[in-house]
């Protein structure tokens, strides 16, 4: 029976097209508006890491746009001493604010720099900024993505997907067969980050193997 | 177009979480730990006995354990919420964290089983310390401890054994707790959990070289007892900073080899000479020759010194571990 209730649940998936990422970091400031993250103190849920690739003439910037792995083998979960990291249902990982006591073991354990410390002084200013009564991080807590939880279970796209323009970030059931987004997982074209660590994650990227690089394309 | 491999791109980022409070923390619960292993193991195993030398150092095992996880709630929001006047916070973080480790079940997180096997090494360090307070100095002053030595006598190899085993738990919890770090070379490597049991072992040995030197025993039997371990413990210090020494070396034979962040990070601690110097140099090779020195030439002021000097590598072991905890991410930067 529960297996039943267990496979018409979403198997959510987040799938990145390095390929299409112009670095505008629209989908961090949508993510800071919606969650409420310190970008103040520059803490992000997610972030667009840029390089410079080529040299002299031949410079080129890439985008690499990066959030919480919602791990299905999940170390910050195992890391964590009183659950107050958990997943749902449908394997998106959570954080308690009310259990979390800071410890940051989590934070060590997360190998994808997904989690940071939302302390006092962030508790604080966010009430000021949003008032008492909205702020929805009312304690210090480790915060993280949570795929816009209240949203995706309202049948909404999270908030960076909705925002991003070029569609570079995309959201998708892995169950439904007729979803697109899905179907690049499927295919093998998207490709999750750091396989080796066996975290088995739900973000996949396509464009990790291969990518343009504008300036030295120009220069051939 | 052309192709770009994107496994070129790796960016280290140390962390800046735990810091030197941990490092505290861990040297002194590996300490304080392998001071009560040592005195079990002596009482029980090799049938020495020393009332006074392993009732107090057991009881200086058990504070300093405890006094070390201070700095690791403290790391927490409690000293946080203090300082921002969140009293009821500093409740709130503590009843988790104790909560957790005795009642939800969750026996994943290394913090958990830390938490558990320091209240139990606590809990049976402390009870056999005070089955031998009817012959410890200063305490056999006290009647009510005499009367609770006479109680706890009875079950006293098991306060022992308890001691025996949760004193080792907690020597080796201290590389556990670290280990959960996948993406931390220095941290997530398997030969962590035992480089820091002989590091702690070989600072426990040390601390009862000190004690030997210094305290002279009350009649001539337990001086000769004492002079009898503090000769074992100075052999056995020998030999288990020769073991070090090749635990290192497989640490970061293991470090180089195996990943790419591994390399990195052994590149940035053998260059560091707070590293060399102060660890590997102060900390590790030159109290092994003093100690050498010593046991063969039987040089006797060479024995505190080399001590010192291992507490002092102990030490600087944890934090360099700790100092050098870098984060090797899958993405440019």
């Amino acid at each position: 029976m529960q297996e039943q209730q267990n496979k018409q649940l979403p198997n959510w998936v987040f799938v990145i097209d390095l390929n299409t990422c112009v670095g505008c970091n629209a989908c961090m400031a949508a993510c800071a508006q919606e969650n409420q993250t310190p970008y103040w103190n520059e803490k992000w849920r997610t972030k667009v890491e840029q390089a410079e690739v080529g040299k002299g003439d031949n410079i080129g910037r890439i985008f690499f746009p990066r959030l919480c792995m919602h791990c299905q083998n999940t170390p910050c979960y195992y890391a964590c001493p009183t659950g107050a990291t958990y997943k749902t249902p449908e394997g998106v990982v959570m954080v308690n604010q009310d259990l979390c006591i800071g410890c940051e073991a989590c934070v060590t354990a997360c190998p994808y720099d997904a989690r940071y410390r939302y302390d006092y002084e962030d508790v604080e200013h966010n009430k000021q900024l949003f008032g008492e009564e909205f702020s929805i991080h009312q304690l210090p807590h480790i915060d993280k993505c949570t795929f816009c939880y209240h949203r995706i279970t309202k049948g909404l796209e999270p908030a960076c997907v909705s925002t991003c323009p070029t569609d570079c970030r995309m959201w998708g059931d892995l169950n439904d067969p007729n979803d697109p987004v899905a179907e690049i997982v499927r295919s093998g074209r998207a490709k999750p980050l750091a396989v080796h660590l066996g975290t088995d994650p739900k973000v996949f990227y396509v464009g990790l193997d291969t990518l343009p690089a504008p300036a030295k394309e120009e220069a051939e | 177009m052309i192709a770009l491999d994107y496994s070129q791109f790796l960016t280290f980022e140390p962390q800046h979480h735990w810091r030197i409070g941990i490092a505290i923390y861990l040297f002194l619960g590996g300490l304080g730990a392998s001071m009560g292993f040592i005195a079990a193991l002596y009482k029980h195993i090799f049938k020495k006995d020393d009332p006074s030398m392993f009732a107090w150092s057991t009881l200086l095992g058990v504070l300093l354990v405890n006094f070390g996880g201070i700095f690791l709630i403290l790391d927490m929001f409690v000293w946080e919420s203090f300082l921002h006047g969140h009293i009821t916070e500093i409740f709130k973080v503590l009843l988790a964290f104790f909560g957790a480790a005795v009642f939800n079940g969750n026996f994943h997180p290394w913090i958990q089983w830390g938490a558990n096997f320091i209240a139990l090494f606590s809990l049976f360090g402390t009870l056999w310390a005070l089955s031998q307070a009817d012959k410890a100095a200063i305490l056999n002053k006290l009647g009510f401890l005499v009367k609770i030595a006479n109680l706890l006598k009875p079950l006293q190899s098991v306060w022992g054994w308890g001691t025996i085993i949760f004193g080792l738990a907690v020597a080796a919890y201290t590389g556990f707790l670290l280990s959960v770090a996948p993406a931390i070379p220095a941290w997530s490597h398997p030969l962590l959990p035992v480089l820091f049991v002989i590091s702690a072992l070989s600072t426990a040995t040390a601390w009862y070289m000190l004690w030997t030197y210094f305290a002279k025993g009350k009649d001539e039997e337990t001086q000769k007892v004492r002079e009898h371990v503090g000769h074992q413990v100075e052999w056995a210090d020998i030999a288990l900073i020769g073991l070090e020494i090749l635990a290192i070396g497989a640490y970061f034979n293991y470090l180089y080899y195996a990943y790419a962040g591994g390399k990195y990070v052994f590149h940035q601690m053998l260059s560091d000479m707070g590293f060399v110097i102060g660890f590997l140099l102060v900390g590790l090779l030159i109290p092994w020759i003093l100690e050498f020195i010593a046991a063969k030439k039987h040089i006797r002021i060479l024995v505190p010194l080399a001590a010192i000097l291992v507490l002092f590598g102990g030490f600087l072991l944890r934090y360099y571990i700790l100092h050098y905890g870098i984060y090797t991410y899958p993405w440019p930067s």
